[in-house]
Formats: structure tokens, C-alpha cells, sequence
């Protein structure tokens, strides 16, 4: 269970959200959205651990994730906007490596690589360069990349962005198959497509964290 | 899985096939390369793998910035930090991982860098000198990869601390080239002493020590102390990037407390290390001799008995270290010899109260070397000892205590003994003659009716005018009754007392020698010497001949019996050389009909009664001349490394009757390449073409295989 009590941040004196308190339960999914700038990224390398909040806590599992860094990350997987790719590996070789340096044992990585690349679909490039991905490809080994260890918490940030249609589908239907043992944060734009798979919405907008009822509440509240 | 193994084997995936990686490794193998020709190629006595470290230092230095710039910064630049910040692996883990990757890359370049003088100098010339081991090399490779880990552990910290690659190497570069460099230059403007504490700039110096299996606490202190704290703050610098927000000015300011501290600790831990002033000599990994010139250890091999020397000087002193090395390597080449054995005392005033108080009692001066042997002793300042005033010392304590006179000429457009300019003074060869226990007196053969009593050698050096019938005969009288004569040639057969020499048996051709053998153009080196007690132990050395009057062998002037004299050239060119009749006209071409062939003779000895000498107690006339009238002076002994000081001083023992401290001995230690231009070319294009082409076709390989798609793969294989 990830939960976030009253937590801030701000760049100097340039407040980017305060007073954010949500928590997220095993298994359930919740969609941020904001306009752009709104501090989404912000929030969510917040609850990666990448940037310690200004004020209030982060806990998961009910330990702050600051106090006990490593465990916390052994439980995260964390999907950047950007989705950066190590280049020059092939894509098995290069979720290998991820799931090694995230500590998996080495008798269980050909499992964990093969079942990633499985659930997302990579089975027809496993072999081909990172180098040679298209930008869907390279979000769908990102995407292995989140998932492939099964944390318990998961933060993608803006998954869908500048993705095709058929792309966006495919992609929004192996998260909402494979999520169902994380807590999951998914930041993005695109209220259709995050409604697929999220319970529930949280609208940022002007530093301040709301909840919105439904899909249409949180489009009303982003207009 | 130990996650610095796994981020350590990706750095090495992301390097192997980076162009900028490998192509630093080439640029370094072929700058390192040309740096270390170079260095061998002006001579010199230095060990070959201290010249191979050093070359190297520089270079490494620029590959260490271009092989780090990238690796952390181009993660933070992508994004991909923050991936590998999220997966359960602490800083420190992650920088050094990245850190090993790259100081391997450098460990890969430097044993490439090492097939040069393992294998290329030993196939493309064979008749180097001396020849080196892969032993030789293995303090000298431990030196640049200690040095190796600082300058990769500060490319790891500039690149953690940048968000651009370029800026990473520029930064690494700043410190630890420039910003050392230009310290040292102000410190060496504020600071005249540093120079005889470190002739070379630190890195340099400390690379040539460590090299030599000379191994300070200090300096090993400081490259330990600094790469870890390098390492440690690289870390924290990586964790300083959670702490951007306003919550945590608090824990950034702690965490930059600590980075300071740690600095702080490094400068702390070197400086008490270099108070500490400990220091080992790993000797088995070497052999001393290389370090002593032959001349002088051939004196040590000669010599027996023992001397105590005392080095009465502080440990704070400048002069400290080096005087301390260069004594054990005496001691210990003297052992190795079987001959002198030297003790050495060092009494240091601060501590050593009671042996201090003593010395100064005994009229010793603080900063001094006292060298004893039975009751006899001589002193000599520690910041002018160096090898040959300590040979020198050495050889006044072994000789008997009578000093020897050499009379001087002059009237004649001579060149002064006692003059310091570089063209026209021999002050720097009279100050080694004088420290071997020869007194040097001018004396204007004109004026005294007859040579003094007491002219163990006569010297004419350069003299531009002929000597008057008068004075010939004097000369020649003195000769006839077993007196020595030097003469430096100034050319032409007349000038100075080239008719007294026909009357010995030998002529100063009216003729320039030049050869291609050449150093400079207008020089001649000259490695053919001859079969004689002054040239065997000089033998694999070069001499460097100015322009030089060639000499050749006559019968004597009103001799019926030419076999009297025994001529026995000293120095001879080789057959590509001739006289040339004017040198003034470019460009110079061989006339077969009117000018001399090769092989000259440059320098030559004539002895009289040689063997009478030696069974009959009769002293035999002994005359040395050398064509070339500027071959000791004091900018050609200060220009190059060649062996004609130790040439005119083995001479001057000759001639003055001191054989037995100049005995055949072992080859001398100046490096000789013994490879023409041709040879050089082969050696420089493997060198700087051929091998650093390997880590660039390494590179283009794996870039193949990687981009190659899958399918096609598929296809190959089937």
C-alpha cells in the first residue's frame, strides 16, 4: 500500500503542489492528470524516492520510504516520461541487466526476462537493438522494465504519450491485466485511456491535489 | 546478483563499442608511443621503463577524462539515472562500478601501450641498449595504474557532477592537468627549493619513483586518499540529486559539510604521510646499476675497503630524498660489484643530538657529506651532490693524498678551464677534474724556460694559433721524458702544436668530418670505439663530435722506428663519412678524388714505451687528441646526454696514470636505439598506426554486430 500524508514540494521559492495526501491500496490502480507544468512529474519522482518532498511523508507498506530506501525500491517499479532505454543492448539482453541490477537472482532471470517480454509483447524484437526501436517499442520495454520484477508499486509516468491509437490499447490492456498485485499511480493527459484501467482520479492543478469522482469529474475539473 | 559486478559489466558494454572510449585508447597508445621514442631517443641513463611510465603520464591523464566523461552524465543527461537511482543499489555502488569499468579501460590501454617496448623494441632493434624484460616494466605499469585510479575517480566525480559530457571531461581535465600544472609553475616561482626536491613535476616525479621501485608513504597516501575520497563524494553528489526541493537545504548542507570534511581528510592523511617521511626500496625488483653511470661504477667495482659516508642533514630538507637515493643506490651497486662497501649514516639534528653535536665539534657543517675512509675524509655540500661529486669524493678517498697539477696552455686563443661560457669556457669539466683531485693551473709555455717539475699532464685545448719552434720544443722535451699530453684539436695541421704531434706520429687532417650518423645536422655521434683501457668501458655509448678535423696515423718525424708510438684511434666514424674540404658550401657532397673516405678517426691515443712501463717501472709518454676543440665545453656537455665527459675523464686518468680505476667493465648504461631513420620509421608507424588500430577496429566490430538486425542474423546462421 503506497500512501503520501501532506506532502509539498517546492524549487527554492517556487511551490510546485502542497498538502498532497492520497493513499493507494494493493491492486488498485489511480490515473494523476493535470495540465501540463501542473507537477505530476514532480509528484511521481516524489513517490519514486528521487526527490525528497519539502514537507510530509511517504509510506509504503507503512514504512517511510526514506528511512529505508532499498526495501522501498525493491517493491517500486518506476517508468519515467521519457522512457529511456540503455542503447546499444539488445531488448532481452537490456531487461536482463535491469533485472539484475534490481537484485534478481541469476537461475531466475531468464524466467522473470521471458515473462516480461511475454506480457508486453516484445517477443518479436527480443533480439533486435535497443538502438532500433520505434518510440512505441521503446515504451513497451520501459514498460517490462516497471513491471518486471512484480513491484508492488507502480508509477508510470505519462505511459501513453505519444503513442498511436492501437498502441495506446495494447498498452492499456497489459497494464490493466498485469497490475493487479501493485498500487499503482499513473500519470497522463489522456482521461479515455487512463479510464480503462483506473478506479480512481486525482486532478492537480494550481499545487493543489484533488480527487475527482469519475472520469468526466476530473475532465470538468481539468478544463 | 552484487550490483556493482552488474553495473560494472554494463560500463564495459557501453565502452568497448564507444568510439570515444576506444579512440581515446588509440590516441593514447600512439601519443604515449611518440612521447617514449622521443624520450629514448635523446639517450640518456634513466631506466627505460621510468622513461616508458613517464611518457605515458600525460596521456593518461587525457584518456582517464574521455573515458569517464560520459558515464554518469550522459544516465542524468537521457534520464536513465533515474532509472538506475529507483532499482535498490546504493550510490556508492553504482560509482563504483562505473569507476572500475573505466579504470580497466585504462589498465587494457596501458597493456597495449606495453607491447611497445616488450615486443616492438626488441623485434625492430634488436641492438637497443640495454635491452629491457618484462620484469623491468612491472613497477612501472603498478605506477600508472595507481596513477591511473586517481585521474578515473576524478573523471567519475566531474561527471557526476555535470550534466554534459563534454563539460565532464573539460572539468576532469582542469584538475588534474591544468590547475596542477599551473600550481606548480607559481609554486616553482615562489619557491626556488622545490626545484631540487622535485626536478620534474610532481606526477611526473612520482611516476618515475614508483617505476623505480622507490616507494614513498606519502605518495601513496595521496593517490589512495584522493581516489577514495573522489570515489566517496562522487556518491554523495549522486544523492544530492534527491535533495533539490526546499525540505532538505538541512541535509544538503550536511551532505556538502561532508563532502569538504573528506577533502580535508585526503589533504590531511597526505600531509601527515609526507611528515612521516617513510619510504621503501624495493630493490629486488631492479637492478641498481642502471641508475650510476659506468664510469662510476666501475669505480665503485675498483676501490675496496670500507667508507663510512654520513649524511648530516635534516629530513625536512629538500635535498633530503634525493641524497638519500642516490647514496643507497651506491651502497647497493658497490655490493652488487664486489667492490667498495659503503655505510651510510644519516644524521638528522633534529633527533640524532649527540652524533650532531659531535660532527659540529669536528668542524661539519649542517647539510653536509661526510665521506671517511680510515683517517682520510672529504666533505662535500648535500645540495651539490650528485653521482659525480660523489664518485668524485669516492675516488680523492681511494687515490693517494698527493694531488696531481695539469698546466693549462694559453696565449694561443685557448679555451679557459675557468671560463663559464657556454662556447668558449670549460668550467663545467674543470669542476669534475678538480673534484677528482687534479689541481688546474694556466701556464703560458712561452714565458717559462722549461715545463714545471710537477705537470702530471699537459692540456692544449682549442688553441687557434700555432705554437712558436720555441715552445714545440719544450713540449716535446717534456714529452720525450715521459710527460702526458691532452690535445682538443682546434683543426688545421699547423694550429696550436699540430707539428709536435708529427713528430709523434700523427696528423690533424686540413678537413670538416660529416656523416649522416647524426644527431642535430651539424654533429656527428660516434658509437665505434675503439680497443683501449679509456673507450672499453664506455662501450654501447655515443660521443658527440662537433666539427671535427679527422686524424690520421704518420710515421714520426725523425724516427726510423715507427712501431715506438702505438697509435690506437679512439673514436672512429663509420664508412658513410668524409672530409669535407669546405663545410661552408650546401649542400656538402663527396669529392672521391680529393677528400677522405670513411671511417675517420676523431679522437686517438699515442703511447711510447708501454711496455717498458709496465716491467720496468719507467713511465711511458702518453698523448690523447681529439679532433674536435668544443667537445667538453660547457654547452655540449649540457646539451645532450652522450658519454663525452666520461670519455675526456677516463682520458685524464689515463693520462695521468691511473689505469687501474678505469679496468675493462661492464657496457655503459646510456641508452643506445642503435636504429637509423629508416628503422625508426618501421618502429613509429607499427607503433602509432598499427597498434592503436586494434582498440578502433575492436570498436567497429561490436557497432556492426549491434546495429545488424536480427533477421538478418538468422539468415547467416542458417
Amino acid at each position: 500500500m503506497l500512501e503520501a500524508k501532506n506532502i509539498s514540494f517546492a524549487y527554492g521559492r517556487d511551490h510546485v503542489f502542497s498538502a498532497a495526501s492520497f493513499s493507494v491500496g494493493p491492486g488498485e490502480a489511480v490515473a494523476l492528470v493535470g495540465a501540463n507544468g501542473a507537477g505530476k512529474t514532480t509528484l511521481l519522482r516524489v513517490l519514486a524516492g528521487l526527490l525528497m518532498p519539502s514537507t510530509g511523508h511517504v509510506y509504503a507498506d507503512g514504512s517511510d520510504i526514506f528511512t529505508h530506501p532499498l526495501r522501498y525500491r525493491r517493491m517500486l517499479g518506476y517508468l519515467p516520461e521519457s522512457a529511456p532505454v540503455e542503447p546499444g543492448l539488445t531488448v532481452r539482453t537490456y531487461l536482463r541487466y535491469r533485472a539484475s541490477l534490481k537484485g534478481e537472482q541469476k537461475r531466475r532471470l531468464r524466467h522473470r526476462v521471458d515473462e516480461a517480454m511475454e506480457t508486453c509483447g516484445l517477443g518479436d524484437v527480443a533480439d533486435v537493438s535497443t538502438d532500433l526501436l520505434s518510440a512505441g517499442q521503446r515504451k513497451r520495454v520501459a514498460l517490462a522494465d516497471a513491471l518486471i520484477l512484480r513491484p508492488r508499486v507502480l508509477l508510470l509516468d505519462d505511459v501513453l504519450a505519444g503513442l498511436d491509437v492501437k498502441t495506446r490499447a495494447v498498452l492499456a490492456a497489459t497494464l490493466s491485466s498485469s497490475t493487479s498485485f501493485a498500487s499503482v499511480v499513473v500519470a497522463g493527459h489522456e482521461l479515455s485511456d487512463l479510464g480503462r484501467f483506473a478506479k480512481r482520479f486525482f486532478v492537480l492543478k494550481d499545487g493543489t491535489l484533488y480527487e475527482a469522482a469519475d472520469v468526466a469529474a476530473a475532465g470538468k475539473a481539468l478544463a | 546478483m552484487n550490483p556493482v559486478r552488474v553495473v560494472f559489466g554494463r560500463t564495459m558494454g557501453r565502452l568497448l563499442p564507444s568510439f570515444t572510449a576506444m579512440g581515446s585508447v588509440a590516441a593514447f597508445v600512439a601519443a604515449a608511443s611518440v612521447s617514449f621514442f622521443s624520450a629514448i631517443g635523446h639517450g640518456g641513463t634513466s631506466p627505460v621503463a621510468a622513461l616508458w611510465a613517464t611518457a605515458a603520464v600525460p596521456w593518461l591523464q587525457v584518456l582517464a577524462a574521455f573515458a569517464t566523461m560520459r558515464l554518469i552524465a550522459e544516465d542524468k543527461l537521457s534520464g536513465g539515472m533515474d532509472l538506475i537511482l529507483t532499482a535498490p543499489v546504493r550510490e556508492q555502488s553504482i560509482v563504483l562500478g562505473k569507476y572500475l569499468g573505466a579504470w580497466t579501460l585504462s589498465a587494457a590501454a596501458l597493456l597495449l601501450y606495453l607491447v611497445v617496448p616488450v615486443f616492438l623494441l626488441p623485434h625492430f632493434a634488436p641492438s637497443f641498449s640495454p635491452m629491457p624484460e618484462l620484469l623491468d616494466f612491472m613497477p612501472a605499469v603498478a605506477a600508472l595504474l595507481f596513477q591511473a585510479a586517481l585521474w578515473n575517480a576524478v573523471g567519475i566525480l566531474a561527471s557526476a557532477s555535470c550534466r554534459q559530457p563534454a563539460a565532464a571531461a573539460a572539468a576532469t581535465l582542469a584538475v588534474i592537468m591544468a590547475f596542477p600544472w599551473a600550481a606548480w609553475r607559481v609554486a616553482l616561482a615562489f619557491s626556488p627549493t622545490l626545484r631540487t626536491a622535485f626536478p620534474d613535476h610532481p606526477f611526473l616525479a612520482n611516476a618515475y619513483d614508483l617505476s623505480t621501485g622507490f616507494i614513498s608513504l606519502d605518495v601513496l597516501a595521496f593517490y589512495f586518499g584522493f581516489t577514495t575520497v573522489a570515489l566517496f563524494v562522487s556518491g554523495k553528489v549522486l544523492a544530492l540529486s534527491r535533495l533539490a526541493g526546499r525540505g532538505a537545504r538541512a541535509l544538503r548542507a550536511s551532505t556538502r559539510a561532508v563532502i569538504v570534511l573528506a577533502f580535508v581528510f585526503a589533504t590531511l592523511l597526505a600531509l601527515c604521510a609526507n611528515r612521516s617521511d617513510i619510504s621503501i626500496s624495493l630493490s629486488f625488483l631492479r637492478s641498481h646499476s642502471d641508475d650510476v653511470s659506468a664510469r662510476t661504477r666501475q669505480l665503485l667495482s675498483s676501490i675496496d675497503g670500507e667508507t663510512r659516508v654520513t649524511c648530516f642533514l635534516s629530513a625536512r630538507s629538500p635535498e633530503f630524498r634525493p641524497v638519500r637515493r642516490l647514496l643507497k643506490n651506491l651502497a647497493f651497486v658497490a655490493s652488487e660489484q664486489n667492490g667498495a662497501r659503503l655505510v651510510v649514516d644519516e644524521v638528522d639534528p633534529r633527533w640524532d643530538l649527540a652524533a650532531a653535536v659531535r660532527l659540529v665539534r669536528e668542524g661539519v657543517a649542517e647539510g653536509t657529506l661526510l665521506f671517511q675512509r680510515g683517517r682520510r675524509r672529504v666533505a662535500i655540500s648535500a645540495k651539490d651532490a650528485d653521482e659525480a661529486a660523489c664518485a668524485s669524493a669516492l675516488l680523492r678517498l681511494a687515490l693517494p693524498a698527493r694531488r696531481e697539477t695539469i698546466y693549462w696552455t694559453s696565449g694561443h686563443g685557448e679555451i679557459e678551464f675557468d671560463s663559464y661560457d657556454v662556447r668558449y669556457g670549460m668550467s663545467d669539466f674543470a669542476r669534475d677534474l678538480r673534484r677528482d683531485g687534479y689541481d688546474l693551473k694556466s701556464i703560458d709555455v712561452s714565458a717559462a724556460p722549461s715545463l714545471p717539475g710537477d705537470c702530471a699532464l699537459l692540456v692544449v685545448a682549442g688553441a687557434r694559433e700555432a705554437f712558436s719552434r720555441d715552445e714545440i720544443n719544450r713540449i716535446d722535451g717534456y714529452l720525450r721524458h715521459g710527460g702526458r699530453l691532452l690535445v682538443l684539436s682546434a683543426g688545421g695541421a699547423n694550429a696550436g702544436v699540430g707539428s709536435l704531434l708529427s713528430r709523434w706520429g700523427l696528423k690533424i687532417l686540413p678537413f670538416t668530418a660529416v656523416s649522416p650518423s647524426t644527431v642535430g645536422g651539424a654533429d656527428i655521434a660516434v658509437t665505434d670505439l675503439g680497443d683501449h683501457v679509456i673507450t672499453r668501458p664506455l662501450v654501447g655509448t655515443t660521443l658527440l663530435f662537433g666539427a671535427t678535423a679527422p686524424l690520421a696515423e704518420v710515421v714520426p718525424e725523425g724516427s726510423a722506428d715507427k712501431d715506438s708510438v702505438k697509435f690506437t684511434p679512439l673514436a672512429s666514424t663509420d664508412a658513410r663519412a668524409w672530409g669535407e674540404t669546405d663545410v661552408s658550401v650546401l649542400p656538402w657532397t663527396y669529392d672521391a678524388d680529393s677528400e677522405p673516405s670513411g671511417p675517420l678517426v676523431l679522437a686517438a691515443a699515442l703511447e711510447r714505451g708501454a711496455n717498458a712501463g709496465a716491467n720496468l717501472a719507467f713511465r711511458p709518454t702518453r698523448i690523447v687528441v681529439v679532433g674536435d676543440a668544443a667537445f667538453a665545453i660547457n654547452g655540449a656537455l649540457a646539451a645532450r646526454a652522450n658519454a663525452n665527459r666520461d670519455f675526456l675523464l677516463n682520458s685524464f686518468a689515463w693520462l695521468a696514470g691511473l689505469d687501474a680505476f678505469t679496468p675493462p667493465g661492464t657496457p655503459g648504461n646510456v641508452i643506445v636505439t642503435g636504429l637509423d631513420r629508416p628503422g625508426w620509421l618501421r618502429l613509429a608507424a607499427i607503433a602509432c598506426v598499427v597498434l592503436p588500430s586494434f582498440p578502433v577496429l575492436l570498436a567497429i566490430l561490436l557497432c556492426i554486430r549491434r546495429r545488424r538486425p536480427p533477421r538478418l542474423a538468422r539468415e547467416d546462421a542458417s
